[in-house]
């Protein structure tokens, strides 16, 4: 008696291959483990690049659509565990005196080592920021475009400003006090990118999350970052919370994918890392909500973040 | 228009047309081969009468349809589950007769049978939970719970 079991591999594999949304990929991977191991080798092979082409009539948010182009060569494979591909970066402000002191941004992975996750940033003085700003967030003329690159010298120039500021591990100085408290606060904002329409995802995503999903859009990174600022500021007023300074306010861009070429989903959280705390390790996502589970358990009151 | 007999694993013959015949690869490659109408039935032991039939049934209606494009991985092929509404009645069979075509599409290389065989399980995947897709297929949750419980947490970031 022919059932689902009796097929070979390969046409388990060509029946998967159809399986093309993020969310029925997640739940295929989670059925049994040779679909978990089928959907983890299938997972993306493609460049990021390649996973950001312009959805038509979506309001993806072009700067830090334009930020990962940078880093499109630098893809990253999280070795198939879980079903995902994964590739981030980060940026953000360290705050002190309840003003931004700095802005830093995320160098790419440390891949060459074999180390992933582990982060060279790189720190940009305010007006470097703005270069960089401009250069990430200007818009091209060109309608074919849409965004999706800056362009060779418009990267050359990025390269070279990266190149005047020096790096440090990330890591290491937060890790140099592993006994102390961390102090995060996390806020999602969800955004689909790829060539197929991203209403499905936002409206199935609205569902899960009860209508508490922002996607967002914005003008510039700086003043993507800079809101944020003020708004983190109101909302650890409102909570009565105190974090002492400096803190880093970090935006974190990471990027999933299940295998298709047409489903990249890209998750924006945005933390808030005390100058003593620890650095995200392993999957961010699960630091990330156990992180806010204490908040909310702490009561804190999570403020309507829309950007 | 000439006909060629196709013997099923359980030893039934059945008159095609060759041309109908044909849709399969591996029975084109075979008449090639041979270079002439042959007179005996050709063996399909793979086969048997019901699913044959089936198979021809499929073959009969698509006789004139274009070859598939040569490149296995186009896009077209790839993203879309969408099925002609003949496909879908025809497909419109029990699990064990649904595995059984895809197995036979497999075998006597009729890859746009197939495809609309792999889109229909696509499409009875789609849209469930974990537990809901090996409740219809009957596949038996081989993870540990440790496993499950990792897996669930790598993936509740996107759930919550």
């Amino acid at each position: 008696m022919a059932n689902i079991k009796a097929l070979p591999m390969e046409l388990h594999i060509q029946i998967l291959s159809f399986i093309i949304s993020f969310y029925d990929r997640t739940n295929v991977a989670q059925v049994c483990k040779h679909w978990n191991k089928i959907i983890s080798e299938t997972s993306t092979k493609s460049k990021f690049k390649y996973n950001y082409g312009p959805v038509t009539g979506s309001k993806y948010p072009t700067p830090v659509h334009n930020l990962l182009q940078l880093y499109s060569e630098d893809y990253v494979d999280n070795g198939g565990k879980g079903a995902t591909s994964l590739r981030g970066i980060f940026f953000g402000c360290t705050v002190e005196n309840g003003a931004t002191k700095e802005y830093f941004i995320h160098d790419g992975f440390n891949i060459e080592e074999g180390v992933k996750g582990q982060a060279k940033t790189t720190r940009l003085n305010i007006s470097s920021f703005d270069i960089l700003n401009d250069l990430v967030c200007k818009q091209t003329d060109d309608d074919d475009a849409h965004g999706e690159s800056i362009g060779f010298g418009a990267s050359q120039v990025y390269k070279s400003i990266i190149d005047e500021y020096y790096e440090y591990d990330s890591d290491e100085r937060l890790n140099s006090k592993p006994d102390s408290k961390v102090v995060k606060l996390a806020f999602d904002i969800s955004c689909t990118f790829g060539n197929q329409p991203d209403e499905y995802y936002t409206r199935k995503l609205k569902k899960r999350v009860k209508d508490k999903i922002y996607v967002y859009e914005t003008t510039t990174i700086r003043e993507l970052v800079e809101r944020s600022r003020r708004r983190v500021k109101d909302a650890l007023k409102r909570a009565k919370l105190q974090i002492s300074e400096p803190y880093e306010l970090r935006f974190e861009v990471r990027s999933y994918n299940y295998g298709g070429e047409d489903d990249c989903f890209l998750k924006l959280s945005v933390n808030i890392y005390h100058e003593d705390g620890d650095y995200i390790k392993g999957n961010p996502f699960r630091v990330m909500r156990a992180t806010r589970n204490r908040l909310s358990r702490s009561e804190f009151h999570m403020p309507d973040y829309i950007l | 228009m000439s006909q060629i007999i196709l013997l099923s694993s359980d030893n039934v013959e059945m008159k095609v047309d060759k041309e109908v015949a044909e849709r399969s690869i591996l029975i084109k490659n075979m008449l090639e081969d041979v270079g002439e109408t042959p007179d005996q039935a050709i063996p399909i032991p793979n086969v048997n009468e019901g699913v044959l039939r089936k198979v021809i049934e499929w073959c009969e209606h698509h006789r004139n349809d274009p070859p598939p494009p040569a490149d296995e991985d186009s896009d077209s092929r790839k993203k879309s589950t969408d099925i002609e509404e003949w496909d879908q009645k025809f497909m419109q069979v029990d699990q064990e007769m649904l595995f059984e075509i895809i197995l036979a599409a497999n075998y006597l290389d009729i890859k746009p049978l197939l495809d609309v065989g792999c889109k229909t399980v696509a499409n009875m995947i789609k849209g469930k939970s974990p537990e809901e897709i090996r409740k219809t297929f009957n596949i038996q949750n081989d993870f540990t719970p440790e496993e499950e419980d990792q897996i669930r947490r790598e993936n509740e970031w996107a759930e919550e």
